[in-house]
This record gives structure tokens, sequence and C-alpha cells, in this order.
């Protein structure tokens, strides 16, 4: 190796490259603590010169300026990779799924609208479900209140326990509850002994229409029971019309002589002559 | 800061497009694609970086690291560039250290070692610029440095001046 060229890498070397910004005496300082055997080693292995026929000096600088043109129009070109025939993304390149750059569809992609259709529509679709998502999570479930009434009762003359006079009564008290009101007794057991009575949520009315229904067993009587309490409501044993036979049974021939009108039979015939005209049409003449 | 030129391309060849090429060598077996990459990618900058050389190297770094971890996913053998015999550094009769040889011995050295003693020797940078590199301190480096040329000088028996000078001085 000759003498300038070890020189010149020296030179290289003291510089530390062509945009080194650390001060000089930082790296004088770094080389003064070598001892003189490293820096002889260190001397020699300046002397050799790293392969400088390995990049593709030309292409490069193509491809550099390729590059600057594409970032001076804002597109973007794929790197293009040294040409190696060993390297595996050379069949990606070469590839017939590559991408045309020239190709319509390509325009189309980088449309706006494009471009922005498909993440507009997810991010509102991701709005409107995180939307329901927290309404969903503040409505709950609907609450139950339970509220216990404490009602006074004063117990009456007879033994008889009557609710007080702030017992609140039930809705759309009619006049017939009213008497069942003033006369308990009417009422059935279980419902008169509660002493509770005005409190339950019964339709008074009705309560007593059962009673009353229930020794009707006509037919509107029992078809209004049925459709308002169920077939449930139905009396055991099923109550039966009280028909009474009115007469014997007719023998069949009896009532046909009697319609016909036999000889036997004295009985007289509503109107013989028309049914013989009947059976007969040309008797009479 | 402007873009990064024409000039400063040329220029940044010139002075190191062989030294990062051999650098990316200590990891990958395709470095002039890492080297080639990086060079684009700094042409594609808006504004070119503060220190040119510096992220350069970085980028070559990170490539070639990235180039060989795809390599050994692929099966491949970590060290397809070392097998791949080309030699190094140019051949010249003149040199007193022999190129094959030096070669040989650089590729014996752990990958830090290495690593630092070609950024160093032939990549120009300072050891803190290194320790930027690589991510440790400049201590480091450092003792990598010497760790590394220690090992260099005993496996060429490259002998100290003054010591030859002194043998001189005996016979």
């Amino acid at each position: 190796m000759s003498e300038e060229r070890k020189e010149r890498h020296a030179e290289d070397l003291s510089a530390g490259g062509p945009a080194d910004p650390s001060p000089p005496d930082v790296r004088r300082a770094a080389e003064e603590d070598l001892p003189p055997e490293l820096k002889a080693i260190e001397a020699e292995l300046a002397s050799l010169t790293p392969r400088t026929d390995r990049l593709d000096r030309e292409r490069l600088i193509f491809l550099a300026g390729q590059q600057s043109a594409c970032r001076n129009t804002k597109g973007t070109v794929p790197f293009s990779l040294r040409e190696n025939r060993d390297s595996p993304l050379r069949e990606n390149r070469d590839s017939p799924l590559r991408e045309n750059r020239d190709s319509p569809l390509r325009e189309n992609r980088d449309s706006p609208r494009v471009r922005w259709g498909w993440p507009a529509a997810f991010a509102a679709m991701t709005a409107a479900a995180a939307s329901l998502l927290v309404a969903l999570l503040l409505q709950g479930k609907p609450r139950i209140e339970v509220r216990i009434v404490k009602v006074p009762v004063e117990p009456a003359g007879n033994g008889e326990v009557v609710p007080g006079p702030n017992v609140p009564t039930a809705p759309a008290v009619g006049p017939r509850v009213a008497l069942l009101l003033e006369n308990p007794k009417l009422l059935p057991e279980p419902v008169a002994g509660s002493g509770l009575f005005a409190l339950v949520g019964l339709d008074w009315a009705q309560l007593y229409d059962r009673d009353r229904l229930s020794s009707d067993t006509s037919y509107p009587g029992l078809r209004d029971r049925v459709l308002r309490e169920g077939v449930d409501s139905w009396p055991t044993p099923f109550p039966v019309a009280d028909v009474k036979p009115t007469s014997a049974p007719v023998p069949y021939r009896k009532l046909l002589n009697r319609v016909l009108g036999s000889p036997e039979s004295d009985e007289p015939v509503p109107d013989r002559p028309l049914i013989q005209t009947l059976l007969y049409p040309g008797a009479n003449s | 800061m402007n873009a990064v030129g024409p000039e400063l391309l040329t220029r940044l060849l010139d002075k190191h497009g062989a030294a990062l090429v051999l650098y990316a060598q200590q990891w990958c077996d395709t470095p002039e694609d890492v080297v080639q990459e990086a060079l684009l990618r700094l042409v594609r900058q808006a504004e070119a970086p503060e220190n040119v050389v510096g992220w350069v190297y970085r980028v070559v770094r990170n490539g070639a690291i990235s180039a060989w971890r795809s390599a050994r996913r692929r099966g491949r053998r970590e060290a397809a560039a070392a097998d791949r015999g080309e030699p190094w550094f140019n051949p010249s009769e003149a040199e007193r250290l022999d190129a094959a040889a030096a070669t040989a011995a650089l590729k014996e050295l752990p990958i830090e070692e290495r690593e630092t003693i070609v950024a160093r020797v032939w990549g120009g940078l300072t050891l803190e610029q290194i320790a930027e590199l690589t991510g440790t301190s400049k201590s480091t480096v450092h003792r990598r440095y010497q760790s590394g040329l220690s090992a260099l000088r005993e496996r060429l028996g490259v002998v100290c001046p003054k010591r030859e000078k002194k043998d001189t001085l005996k016979t």
C-alpha cells in the first residue's frame, strides 16, 4: 500500500467523517488512551481498504434521482433492490400479482372518497355501537319498591275487627260494596275474617256477583261466568236443566196414522184433503 | 435544513460507501442491498438529518440486523456472509498485512468487538458516535475496541514498532 493512501486514510480517521460533530480533543483523547502496540495494529488495519466494487454506483444514483423526483411530486415509489438473483425479494418483484402502477384501479383507490369512505363508515359504526352500549349499561333494571303500610285497626265493640278511619279503600267502590262494608258477614269467610278486606285489591262487585252467579245455571249466566272467570269456575256437577217430559212417547205408526188419517183412528186430521190431493192427484176427478 | 442533494450523496458514497458495506456485512449476506436502501431512504427524507453519517450508519445497522433475522428465519446459516468466501478488502501486494488473514481474524471476533473495530477503523466514527450507534457507553465501546485490537494483534502477529526497534538495536 502506498504512503499516500495511508496518509489519506489516516486523515479520514482523524476527521471522523464529513459530518462528525464531536470535538477534536475528545477524539484525540480516545486515541491517546491506546497503548503503542494497539496503535500499531490499528495502523496496520487502517492500511487495508474495503472493497469498493460492491455497490452499483450508477444504479444507486439513478434510483436516488428517481426517489428525489417522486418526493417532489409527493408520490411513492417502492424500493427497488439491487439486481440480486438470489434475493427472495426478487420473486415478489417479478410476481404477476404485483400491483400495476398504471392501473385505473389504483387511481380509484387513491381518490379521497375511497380512501376516507371506509374509515369514516367504520368510525360511525363504532360510535353508534359505543353509544348503544353506554345506553344499555346506564339503563339498568326496573326498580321494585316494597312499601310496608301499617294499618291502624280499632277493635269494635262486638269483638270484630274494623279498619280505622285512615284506612284507604279500594277504588271504584260501588253501592253494593258499600253494603258489604257495612255488613261483612255477607262476604266469604277468609275475606271477612282477615279484617283487611278493604285493602285487598278485589273487585268487590265481582265478588258479590260470584256468589250470585254460583246459583245461576242458565245458559247466559254460565256463559258470562266462563268468559269472566274461566273454566275452573264451572260448577260441579254440571248443572243440567230441569226438563221434564211433557207426555209419554208416541209410537211412530200412531204418529203416521195420525197424519195420514187411518180409518181406525178417530182423531181429526188437520188438513186431510190437502194431503190426499198431494198423494193422489187424480182421485177427485 | 434542505433535503439530501446529489452532491452530498456522491460524497457519502465516495467516503463511506465501502465502509458501510463492510459494516453491514458483519451481520447479513446482502450488505449491498442494505446500504442501498439506507441511502435511498436518506434521499427520501424531506430534511437531511443533523448528523448524516451517524444517521446512515444507524439505518444500515438496523437494516443489516433485520436482514440477518430474516435470513435466520428462512433457515439460512447465521454466518452465511462469512462463508460466502468473498474477500472483505481490496487485495494489494504492497500491504504488510495480509487481507485474507485480516478478514479471517476479524471473523473470529465477537460481533460487538468486530462492529466497533469496523466502525472505528474503516468507518471513521468516533467512540462517542459508536456508543450512540450501539446504544452503549463510551467506556464500553473503548473496552471493546481495545479488546478487539488485542485479539487481532495476537492472531495477526503484529509486533510493536518500539520493540521492533529495540530488537534491531540488540542485533
